[in-house]
């Protein structure tokens, strides 16, 4: 098993730890980088190759700088956002990586490997408290698989935590124990590249207080709330800014298409522009809650509630939009568009940038 | 899908959504139970809005306003929109499922149409119903954190006025148990 693509999310305790040993992993030629938070003063301590001058900027930003440090030559993608807002497109045939720190992320990065078939999801994950530093290794590419949610009780699935609630405590785990989980997923990457033994789903869990080892091979649960269903990706190399909705219709011959969405992305309809200069802002493919800009005063304005946001657009609403070119409708490098036809499977458009 | 557009399918709807497995049945278990609701007490009304919102009505008192200077208590039509994003089984946001539409409402957890509780992956339409009333009754108030700063220092200051409005949800015999609604196992 080769990888030539890695999707790194998190890049707290763990993910800073794993980042150094992936740029170490021979063939790799590209690495995506998620994390929406700020490095902070608290985080010197217990994640990997910050230093003080750090505080206050971008986890993404900084670490993709050490990325392409340790190996000049590699691409380096930062996103500083949410996982849930990067294109679906991201998961596609990579070595993905989950260092994240709640469950609520972990069910977006889970449904994201398996709906865009990741080649390989490793979910790593430690415990300060009995210092437990865990690894699972899963195959969303493999029919019948496992995924990290069919592990999960109900206990698993806690309510997120609410705007009026005070800001999470920190985990409190030591930078050896994120260390040591990113050690253990290293290591079942080099198991997987070197051997030609059959994948297994497997959970590997170190206990540094009572020196043991728990392994446990994981598997499918009927009853588990992720449906596993998977995307069949076709590859749209187009230029967004030179290519409209209208000429993606064309190149994409869907006979009897009735409606597409972008997966991950909402519809916002025409909305007056907040600032009350009675502008309007343009339609388009955002994510929840997201904003833009004033049509006529500029302004940064708010986006569509989420009750007022369309997740498919019917081919009724098509026709205002079919002359806009589709960066112009948010669209973006490696966002995947699905097309609905009333009597078949849909059709779905992995977005590659060519070169206008 | 578009909350103007009537429903002609459930299932045709849920179709276009690609909407498949557990999450199609949840959807199943909450329009049936949207009728029931619909018709257990003058305080409610729900609509179908497609296949994955509904539009609850109120008609309680309430504090209406922005700030502490032009809040009244009155008795109004509160209309709250909610959505089920394709993931709602397994993470769910208040910001996301629950939208205040009309009219403005001043309450200490609730801004910007946003309403602030803890929300479970899963909750139904029954439970969502109980949670915003209570808040909009003043029944529940969450005075230690708040979204609206204003409206939770009137809180503390005026713990005699509330709650505004104390009528149960459900006048007549209460719904299917949230258990049975949830359309999983």
């Amino acid at each position: 098993m080769n990888f030539e693509r890695a999707l790194l999310c998190g890049l707290g305790n763990t993910g800073s730890a794993l980042l150094p040993l992936l740029a170490a992993l021979p063939g790799l030629r590209e690495v995506v980088l998620v994390d929406r938070d700020r490095i902070e003063r608290a985080n010197l301590a217990c994640q990997a190759g910050l230093t003080a001058a750090d505080v206050g900027r971008s986890k993404a930003r900084v670490h993709a700088r050490r990325l392409r440090g340790l190996r000049p030559g590699l691409k380096v993608v930062a996103y500083e956002q949410d996982l849930a807002r990067i294109p679906l497109g991201e998961w596609h045939g990579a070595l993905v990586a989950g260092c994240l720190d709640n469950n609520e992320a972990r069910v977006v990065l889970n449904a994201g490997a398996f709906r865009a078939r990741a080649a390989l999801l490793l979910d790593l994950g430690v415990r300060a408290d009995n210092r437990l530093a865990r690894v699972s290794v899963l195959h969303p590419c493999r029919a019948g698989s496992a995924c990290l949610e069919c592990s999960w009780s109900e206990a698993d699935y806690s309510p997120a935590r609410h705007a009026c609630a005070p800001p999470a405590p920190a985990s409190g785990a030591s930078a050896a124990l994120g260390a040591l989980a990113a050690s253990l997923a290293m290591l079942e990457i080099e198991k997987l590249r070197d051997s030609a033994l059959e994948p297994v789903a497997r959970e590997v869990v170190v206990c540094a207080d009572s020196h043991e080892i728990f392994s446990s091979a994981l598997h499918r649960r009927s009853a588990c709330r992720f449906e596993h269903s998977a995307l069949n990706l076709s590859t749209a190399p187009l230029s967004l800014d030179a290519t409209t909705l209208g000429e993606f219709f064309h190149l994409a011959s869907v006979r009897g298409a009735t409606a597409m969405r972008v997966e991950g992305r909402f519809y916002h309809p025409p909305l007056s522009c907040s600032a009350g200069c009675g502008g309007r802002l343009a339609p388009g493919f955002r994510p929840r809650g997201g904003g833009g800009v004033c049509q006529v005063c500029g302004r940064p304005s708010a986006g569509a509630a989420a009750f007022q946001c369309q997740t498919v657009l019917a081919q009724a609403e098509w026709p205002p939009l079919l002359g806009i070119p589709l960066s112009r409708l948010g669209l973006r490098d490696r966002d995947v568009i699905t097309l609905a036809a009333a009597d078949g499977q849909p059709s779905s458009f992995l977005i590659t940038l060519t070169s206008s | 899908m578009n909350p103007a557009q009537p429903i002609h399918s459930l299932e045709a709807e849920l179709a276009l959504l690609g909407i498949t497995g557990p999450f199609a049945a949840f959807l199943n278990a909450q329009h049936k139970l949207a009728s029931a609701l619909d018709q257990a007490g003058d305080v409610l009304r729900v609509t179908r809005a497609g296949a994955d919102r509904f539009l609850l009505s109120f008609q309680c008192r309430t504090l209406i306003g922005s700030n502490q200077r032009d809040c009244r208590a009155a008795d109004c039509r509160v209309m709250a929109g909610i959505w089920f994003p394709q993931d709602y089984l397994r993470r769910a946001s208040t910001a996301d499922v629950v939208t205040l539409l009309d009219p403005r409402v001043f309450h200490p957890n609730l801004r910007g149409g946003v309403f602030c509780f803890e929300l479970k992956p899963g909750m139904g339409l029954r439970d969502l119903a109980h949670v915003i009333y209570e808040l909009l009754s003043w029944q529940t108030v969450n005075t230690v954190h708040g979204l609206d700063d204003e409206a939770l220092d009137w809180a503390r200051a005026n713990r005699n006025l509330w709650p505004l409005d104390t009528r149960p949800l459900f006048s007549k015999r209460a719904p299917a148990a949230e258990k049975e609604d949830t359309g999983h196992v």
